[in-house]
């Protein structure tokens, strides 16, 4: 090993403190980096393959009811592969142990063959046997979470009958990686599953023999979706077709999608953020280490080492922190990655997971962290062996301070000598402060953001909640029944108000545009449950049009005063114009609200209901639901409470993982920040130090020097990465709009004093460390030499 | 601060100073016994390695003896903590060091006022920079100041707090020939008008003639005591 390696290395494990915080923060860069592209990476790798594995339809098509032949029709639409019929309907389930009933989608499958699409993962037990008819396989999510197992027995009503089914099997389902409650857009495994039975079995059921009320289509790689999607109405139109849908419009794929999706923005911003900090932080390190070693570099360069030799030798400590933080990068990235994806698996029950480091990106990284590290060193080398050797033996004169802003303002005059030097020092080095400032404000963003989330969440609760909705249950019927039934449903125990509405499945189109979703009426007199703005203002209901949600109008280009078309899915199925007489900007959903008047005027009836919300009675929801299992026109109950529970235990939880990260990265960026800052300032006045603790200054006041500026920096810092923090969520906020949810920008004074107080928390820990330093200052050493 | 002057100032009495480097002990200060009169002008005079600057940090509460003992005015230092032994250069002590050490982000004035500010009775900063001829030069930051200038703010800030001792450690070190008189005729002057009890270490034997006594020491022991048979003005010195 050359004398030069060897003072390489001893001189790293000298640097060792300030080495571990750089190697940390770049690590973490570069972690996050990995963790969140690995992860987005695998996750759309085992989406590809659970679709590929489960052969995923791409067009699903719906219809009132076909004969089976018409399959053989939509094969020779262009571009469809393979089309397949079957059976579904939505079933009330009776799950033991569970008060309300839960609502399940039946779908057919073939008992003597897999499905050709969409076709069923075993969790555990087996298929249907062939010919069996009262065998299902149940939806895994909704088995466990409710404690059912093969060989247990649940009840459903099949078109008005309880039937005793046996449970043969759990399963997952390409189709149904995620399946939401169609009331509350929200997952809830308990109340909402899927069940599978024998194709024989569903039409004897609902009396479908021949005929079928789905269809799905598996089309040549290129084959237009909307082109094949127009060719399919056209020919179940005459059948009662409700049209045909790509991929992008079913629920499962399209809240995956929206969800992998989300993971990219996560990928780019904060590993961004810790990457810049990092090479922030090297560089300094580096032109404070080339700065104390311009004596070295003088005698190297008189012995007769060339310069660059020497940027070599400086460009080393570049390339070990780079490399070192390379190593924790992907050792943290890779554990978190697949943890990470391990969980997402769970989440969405996917039956294999495709983990993948994507090392192109990884590559790309590393190889911009390490320029900008070198370009740093190189930088900082560049003056110190520009000095002629005799130059740079001699040590630097005094650091030039003159009379500045401070003396010009005034302030000089007023201030103390500690304050003075603490001043100066930071205006004199006002872009280094400037971005040592910038930096710990980057990590209080981090920190606001983070809070963030919760803050928006707590919002959406509280308006979605606690606003917007007052009913204690949502009773939706199994088909809609006339205004009396308001009177029978106001029978059922503990029921005290009864609100009635009206929903019906809709296509709406505006130009070119189309989206199917429901509409639903809302009296003017409505109490229980209003359409709320993500501000807590309920929004009001005029007599004629149609109000939509703000992302429906915006998703079809119109605005208030267009004229919509609504395409009915039920009765004779006509498609009528209304006009948009507002928007409301919800927090759920994308959905068409109008009066009673405009619902009975489109479908062309008189005041039918399909569900009502219902107050109840203290202590009567137990009896109530019972009764309501029991009642035949009841499909299902929503519990306002239960469902509260369950956003809180799916998302709660989620963003509880991701903010105890977020904290975690945002305190090493702090450390890192301030300990190599102070860490600088204290090798760079050193000499200043112990001259005053000779002078008689006792430690604490020497420590109020030296971390005062750090105080400084992070008391200026703090406001800044607030409003760093805040910009930073309301462009999320623009940014974030899926179907399923809107973001509303919610600043809070508590999350600003929770990221001020773990930022100031982490300084004040590498104080700690920085003050354990300045007792163990070596007075004598300064009495013996300049540095 | 008031002394009784009949008390030496310091009272060193078999003092043995031993650093362990490794594996290799190194024998600093070596039985060395000296008494300090209050009001004198004391240099200790010794080649680099002779211990002189060990004995002046002892002196100056910087380091403790590993044997013997050190009184201050009676007071024995010599098991001192750091907490007493701060309180003892923050009142007693002035230093002034071959490199200065003044602060660069401060002017000359706010330097002497870092020490005004922490001390019991100090004069005036202004006051102590007229001592050494800067009262023109109380605003200029040390860039902005020449050696022999910095080494003057470094007395002024040392006098500031009107110390008992004053601690001189190599003063000239870094100076030129006539910059360094000038500044031994403000170390003289302040000797003078102040009373206070001065120690300059120096490896230049020149200056011992302007002192009241001169200590001589080799290989961390003293090897001479004595009084210059004519004491000279630091304008008579010549090296």
């Amino acid at each position: 090993m050359t004398a030069l390696s060897l003072k390489l290395l001893r001189e790293i494990g000298h640097l060792r403190g300030q080495l571990i915080a750089i190697i940390l923060v770049i690590g973490c860069g570069i972690g996050t980096y990995v963790m969140s592209r690995s992860m987005h990476a695998s996750l759309l790798l085992t989406q590809e393959a659970y679709y590929a594995k489960g052969r995923y339809a791409d067009v699903f098509a719906t219809v009132q009811r076909a004969p089976r032949s018409v399959v053989g029709e939509l094969q020779s639409i262009r571009g469809v592969a393979l089309a397949e019929a079957r059976t579904t309907s939505k079933v009330l389930v009776d799950v033991p142990g569970l008060a309300e009933p839960a609502t399940a989608t039946l779908v057919s499958m073939p008992s003597d063959r897999p499905m050709l699409m969409n076709d069923v993962h075993l969790v555990s037990g087996r298929r249907i046997a062939p010919g069996a008819f009262d065998e299902v396989v149940l939806y895994a999510p909704f088995a466990e979470a409710n404690g059912l197992t093969v060989g247990d027995t649940i009840a459903a009503v099949l078109n008005g009958r309880w039937r005793k089914l046996a449970i043969v099997g759990t399963a997952i389902s390409p189709e149904f990686v995620i399946v939401l409650n169609p009331g509350t857009l929200m997952l809830d495994n308990k109340r909402i599953g899927v069940m599978w039975m024998a194709e024989e079995a569903v039409q004897a059921a609902f009396d479908m023999q021949g005929a079928c009320n789905s269809l799905v289509l598996k089309l040549y790689a290129g084959a237009s979706v909307s082109d094949v999607c127009t060719q399919v109405d056209r020919v179940l139109d005459r059948h009662g077709g409700w049209g045909a849908q790509g991929r992008d419009d079913q629920p499962s794929h399209r809240f995956l999608s929206d969800e992998i999706k989300q993971l990219e923005v996560t990928a780019i911003i904060i590993p961004l953020i810790f990457l810049g900090v990092a090479i922030f932080l090297l560089n300094i390190a580096l032109t404070r280490l080339v700065a104390t070693q311009r004596g070295t570099i003088a005698i190297l360069k008189a012995f007769g080492y060339g310069n660059i030799a020497i940027a070599v030798h400086y460009v080393g400590f570049a390339v070990v922190s780079v490399a070192g933080g390379t190593i924790v990068g992907i050792v943290i990235g890779y554990v978190l990655g697949v943890n990470l994806a391990e969980l997402y698996m769970e989440f969405y029950r996917f039956p294999m997971l495709v983990f993948r480091l994507p090392w192109d990106v990884i590559s790309v990284v590393v190889l911009m962290s390490l320029a900008a590290a070198v370009a740093g060193a190189l930088l900082a080398v560049r003056s110190a062996v520009r000095l002629p050797p005799a130059d740079a033996m001699r040590p630097p004169s005094p650091r030039t301070f003159q009379a500045g802003a401070l003396e010009r303002l005034g302030v000089a005059a007023r201030l103390g000598p500690v304050p003075l030097m603490i001043a100066r020092n930071i205006e004199r080095r006002a872009l280094r402060s400037a971005v040592a400032i910038f930096m710990i404000a980057l990590a209080t963003s981090i920190l606001v953001l983070g809070r963030f989330m919760f803050d928006v969440m707590d919002r959406m609760l509280a308006i979605s909640f606690d606003v917007a909705q007052h009913e204690d249950v949502t009773l939706t019927l199994s088909k809609p029944l006339s205004g009396h039934a308001r009177y029978d449903i106001a029978q059922l125990p503990g029921v005290v108000r009864v609100e009635p509405f009206r929903m019906t499945a809709v296509d709406v189109l505006h130009g070119r545009y189309r989206h199917q979703t429901v509409m639903t009426s809302v009296a003017q007199d409505q109490e229980l449950r209003r359409p709320t703005d993500v501000w807590g203002n309920r929004a009001g209901i005029p007599g004629e049009g149609v109000v939509l949600t703000e992302y429906l109008a915006k998703k079809l280009n119109c605005a208030i005063g267009d004229t919509v078309s609504l395409a009915l899915k039920e009765g004779r199925r006509d498609t009528m114009r209304a006009v948009v007489s507002g928007t409301v900007k919800e927090f759920i959903g994308a959905q068409v609200y109008a009066s009673p008047q405009t619902m009975s005027r489109l479908l062309r009836e008189q005041g039918s209901v399909s569900g009502a919300y219902l107050d109840m009675e203290n202590d009567a929801l137990a009896d109530f639901l019972l009764a309501a299992k029991r009642t035949p026109m009841v499909a299902g109950t929503l519990v306002r409470s239960v469902a509260l529970q369950s956003f809180r235990d799916v998302y709660v939880q989620n963003i509880w993982m991701t903010t105890t990260y977020i904290v975690v990265l945002s305190c090493v960026i702090a450390f890192g920040v301030v300990y190599n800052s102070a860490r600088i300032a204290l090798s760079e006045r050193g000499t200043e130090l112990a001259s005053l603790r000779i002078l008689g200054m006792t430690t604490r006041e020497i420590s109020i020097i030296l971390l005062g500026e750090q105080a400084v920096f992070t008391l200026l810092a703090i406001p800044i990465g607030a409003g760093i923090g805040y910009a930073l969520c309301s462009w999320i906020v623009q940014g974030f709009e899926t179907e399923y949810l809107r973001l509303v920008f919610v600043f809070s004074p508590s999350n600003v004093a929770i990221s001020a107080s773990i930022i100031l928390g982490v300084a004040i820990m590498t104080s700690v460390l920085m003050y354990r330093r300045l007792v163990r200052l070596d007075l004598i050493g300064v009495l013996k030499s300049r540095e | 601060m008031e002394h009784d002057n009949n008390t030496p100032v310091f009272e060193m009495r078999n003092v043995s100073k031993v650093y362990h480097m490794g594996e290799v002990s190194v024998h600093a200060l070596h039985d060395v016994s000296l008494t300090i009169e209050a009001g004198e002008l004391l240099v200790i005079l010794g080649a680099s390695g002779s211990g002189k600057s060990t004995l002046l940090n002892i002196l100056g509460g910087l380091d403790v003896p590993t044997s013997g003992s050190v009184l201050y005015r009676g007071r024995d230092m010599t098991q001192a903590d750091d907490r007493t032994l701060t309180a003892f250069r923050r009142a007693s002590v002035g230093f002034v060091f071959q490199f200065y050490n003044i602060i660069p982000s401060l002017t000359a004035i706010e330097n002497v006022r870092l020490v005004t500010d922490i001390a019991d009775d100090p004069m005036d900063a202004r006051e102590a920079l007229r001592h050494v001829g800067l009262e023109d030069r109380m605003d200029h930051f040390p860039a902005q100041l020449s050696g022999g200038e910095q080494q003057r703010v470094a007395i002024a800030r040392a006098i500031a707090k009107r110390p008992d001792v004053l601690l001189c450690d190599e003063p000239t070190g870094a100076l030129d020939f006539q910059t360094g008189v000038l500044v031994l005729e403000v170390i003289d002057r302040i000797h003078r008008e102040l009373g206070a009890t001065v120690a300059l270490i120096t490896h230049n034997a020149s200056i011992a003639d302007m002192a009241d006594r001169v200590i001589r020491m080799r290989s961390g022991q003293i090897v001479d005591v004595y009084a210059p048979p004519v004491r000279r003005t630091p304008a008579e010195l010549a090296w």
